[in-house]
């Protein structure tokens, strides 16, 4: 495009805002050029770089190679130990220093006799490593001791590599990739220090040679079960006759109730395990740093979480950081577990403790959602706790209009709300034999992304994405807004063919008909932005029906979340929907998502360009199927939109009726 | 040694050269979002060339975000390659670099050049990339490296044709919530 037209357009957006935040606006824009980031980048990071660079060849001289592990992670530091003075030995190494990322690093270092005095923040080991890449070849006595160096632009996908072949471990990795040392080469021991007091420490505790379990439930790296499961290994435990005792840094982390607090450097992590006799703890670096230690230990490994510190597919933290590729102690299990099979955690650890033989060195507790009726099909809904109650009126209109004989797979994602608010959505289902209902927690999904939201919409509208995912085993999911209610049974969609198509959805037609004024937004967002091959095909979210398979075939849910880091998204998954799902999407009759708002959706397409649009509108106002009351427009009661009593019809029979009629008169309040 | 201050100096002239020539390249083949780029950076890596061109389709297969490719390359029989693997449909246009545009682009990406169409096809360029290390382990051939860790294929046939013994759920995408 023309450079004048783009920075008439960039004015123009500019404009629109209100008159402070232009200039924040602005601003942001101007930081965001390509070669402003580029001078920023080298005046900051470059030259901040080489500012700690000259400043550690003047503290350790010259002919100092300086090594870092680039990651956080004592486990990494573990498996530099093992194979360190070796590789020092190989290249012929005198003088080094290693810049150690925390205090924890540090001693797990000395348990290997590396030295290394310097510790580095995060901002100081990144500007160092962009330095010395800036620089390459003259800072080459800055080594990266990790298969994964930073700044991480550079590696592309290979982390991909991690895991993804029999024999290629975390371990491996070091040894092989990182250090290029030979087969014959063996693992150097940690040094551990002996704790002369430890029966005194462990009388004065209450705790019991030889059968005491130690539990380490914290974990930088994969923090997944919740403290209810370690509660109730603590119970077992103790009603077995053992006594329990927590791992946990003294005033920063609380022990497990019914559990004596127990805290001991990682120098006399050997001393205290053996004495101990028992170690269950969530995979992290202390099991790493434990692993050569004669006792038993359980490792409970999750199977896959997004809130896990590294990259990759499901199964990877076993197949790559578990403890038997890595180290094959024959005195090591490792459970592998999934969200859902986490109940089954305490029972298989009491019988891993108490049985007198290790029969396997790997358990997989893993329960996919399965359907629970023959015909696959799953209605899902995502919500929150503020939502709960319009989802439970959606829940009342999809049980109001159904059919005894059809059955009704409901799965309820929500961002963590409570039993009470669980109890009194399921009690719409009472006496229904034809209803199955759960709840899936999704917070943990996005927890550590920061997705962007905005005009009142909240992160949980990114959650109908990972559906396919979590419920691979159906063949179809019907997807509901908390927003909606039926006006017909959802099983007619039960029989809908979906052929090759990813997904089944709803044209939204004021929105197709604003997009057919380039004056309007939507056009520069759908025609410009999104580049849809039909701009009136783009398709409303509310309601959506998943081709299980071939959704997860094409869009891995890796790939979604990349696409949604990448782009700044108008109508957030909307439009991840619309451009992922372009071209694949089957089109549904209208009547199938019928908006409803305070809008003259009529008046809006009638005056538009694709004012062919009105019949199809016509047609779906004579028949609707689904009713979509979007920005819950049904709270508006002084000024009602169309079919606003069907809404509030149903919502009589929801448990939650006052709270709605509450809701709709603050909403009177603030208008 | 030279003085590392003007070194320092001379690769950001060169870095911004490099933010010129690539706005260029953008701006004049109208590169947009669904466009990827290869740059192929070495004049001698006739490997890195050949398993670029003959795994291009699998790329955009499973790189759906791209719908077509713009190759720069530094490696000059790149069209006997093209011809070789019937790959023309795929590639919008190839764009010969000279050594020292490609020296300016590489300094422009190691100061961040943060674009996620451009792609570097090589496995030990720019600075900071150890593909090659992972053949120590004796478990990956070049041609598997590049094609799991620049071309992000973990599945498909192009994937399973290799005899390594993959892991149990390695190469499938899915997740157990």
């Amino acid at each position: 495009m023309h450079f004048k037209k783009r920075l008439y357009n960039l004015l123009k957006r500019i404009i629109r805002y209100p008159y402070k935040e232009r200039i924040y606006a602005l601003m942001w824009k101007v930081a965001h050029l390509p070669f402003i980031k580029l001078f920023a980048y080298f005046f900051v990071e470059v030259l901040g770089g080489y500012k700690i660079y000259k400043k550690l060849k003047r503290s350790y001289g010259k002919g100092t190679v300086f090594y870092i592990c680039p990651h956080h992670g004592t486990g990494d530091i573990y498996n530099i130990g093992l194979y360190f003075h070796s590789y020092l030995k190989k290249n012929d190494i005198k003088k080094y220093e290693f810049l150690f990322r925390g205090k924890s690093e540090q001693k797990v270092g000395r348990l290997f006799d590396i030295h290394g005095d310097t510790i580095l923040s995060d901002r100081d080991t990144l500007r160092l490593l962009r330095f010395t890449r800036f620089a390459y070849p003259y800072a080459a006595d800055i080594v990266q001791l990790h298969h994964y160096p930073l700044p991480d632009e550079a590696n592309e996908h290979f982390a991909n590599l991690e895991g993804i072949y029999e024999g290629l471990s975390f371990s491996t990795m070091f040894k092989k990739v990182v250090m290029n040392l030979s087969d014959e080469i063996e693992p150097m021991q940690p040094h551990f220090c002996v704790e002369k007091n430890i029966e005194d420490i462990f009388e004065e505790k209450g705790l019991k040679k030889g059968k005491t379990v130690i539990l380490a439930p914290y974990s930088s790296s994969a923090q997944v079960i919740n403290m209810d499961i370690w509660e109730d290994i603590a119970e077992k435990l103790c009603k077995a006759g053992y006594a329990v005792a927590t791992n946990c840094i003294l005033g920063k982390e609380r022990p497990i109730s019914g559990t004596t607090e127990l805290a001991f450097e990682y120098k006399y992590a050997k001393t205290y395990l053996e004495y101990a006799g028992f170690f269950v703890g969530a995979r992290s670096g202390l099991c790493d740093i434990i692993s050569s230690t004669n006792c038993r230990k359980i490792v409970l490994t999750p199977f896959w979480s997004p809130t896990l510190a590294w990259l990759g597919s499901a199964g990877k933290t076993m197949r790559f950081y578990g403890m038997w590729p890595n180290y094959k102690h024959t005195d090591t299990i490792e459970v592998e577990y999934n969200y859902d099979s986490s109940v089954q955690i305490p029972d298989k650890v009491f019988d891993l403790i108490y049985s007198p033989e290790i029969s396997e060195y790997e358990i997989h507790l893993q329960s996919d959602l399965l359907p629970k009726f023959n015909d696959k099909v799953a209605i899902a809904l995502s919500f929150d706790e503020y939502f709960s109650p319009y989802a439970s009126v959606t829940i009342q209109s999809i049980v109001e209009l159904s059919n005894s004989a059809n059955t009704y797979d409901i799965i309820l994602l929500n961002d963590g709300i409570s039993p009470r608010t669980k109890k009194m959505l399921e009690s719409s289902f009472e006496g229904l034999d034809n209803f199955s209902v759960r709840f899936v927690d999704c917070k943990s999904v996005f927890a550590d992304k920061a997705y962007h939201v905005e005009r009142g919409y909240r992160s949980v509208i990114y959650n109908r994405l990972v559906l396919p995912s979590i419920l691979r085993n159906f063949e179809k999911i019907i997807y509901l807004d908390a927003d909606i209610i039926m006006n017909s049974d959802i099983a007619e969609l039960y029989s809908l063919q979906m052929g090759q198509n990813l997904i089944a959805a709803v044209r939204d037609l004021p929105m197709i008909a604003w997009a057919s004024d380039p004056q309007n937004p939507e056009y520069d967002n759908i025609v410009n932005k999104l580049k849809l091959t039909v701009p009136t095909n783009y398709i409303n979210s509310g309601v959506l029906i998943f081709n299980v398979n071939r959704f997860n075939e094409e869009l891995p849910f890796e790939f979604i979340t990349t696409y949604i880091e990448n782009h700044l998204l108008r109508w957030m998954d909307q439009d991840v929907f619309n451009k992922l799902c372009d071209t694949k999407i089957l089109l549904l009759s209208q009547k199938y998502n019928v908006l409803t708002s305070l809008r003259d959706d009529e008046s809006i397409i009638r005056s538009s360009n694709e004012s062919q649009l009105i019949y199809s509108y016509k047609e779906a106002m004579g028949d609707p199927k689904i009713l979509h009351f979007i920005s819950c427009s049904f709270l508006n009661i002084d000024n009602p939109p169309r079919w606003y009593e069907k809404y509030w019809r149903i919502a009589k029979k929801s448990p939650y009726y006052e709270l709605l009629q509450l809701r709709a008169l603050m909403a009177l309040r603030k208008v | 040694m030279p003085n590392l201050f003007f070194v320092l100096y001379r690769r950001l002239f060169k870095a911004f050269s490099g933010y010129i020539l690539w706005h260029n390249i953008v701006h004049q083949n109208r590169i947009s979002g669904d466009c990827a780029v290869v740059l192929l950076p070495s004049p001698d890596d006739e490997e890195c060339a050949r398993y670029s061109i003959k795994y291009l389709k699998a790329f955009l297969k499973y790189n759906p975000t791209y719908k077509e490719v713009v190759f720069l390359s530094a490696y000059h029989q790149l069209d006997d390659l093209i011809k070789e693997y019937q790959m023309k449909d795929y590639i919008r246009t190839v764009i010969p670099l000279s050594k020292k545009k490609v020296d300016q682009l590489i300094n422009f990406y190691n100061a961040n050049l943060n674009d996620k169409r451009l792609i570097v096809a090589s496995l030990d360029m720019p600075k900071g990339r150890n593909g090659l290390d992972y053949l120590h382990t004796n478990m990956l051939s070049k041609e598997e490296i590049f094609l799991i860790g620049l071309y992000n294929i973990t599945t498909g046939p192009e994937f399973n044709q290799f005899s390594g013994k993959k892991s149990s759920a390695a190469g499938e995408d899915t997740y157990a919530f």
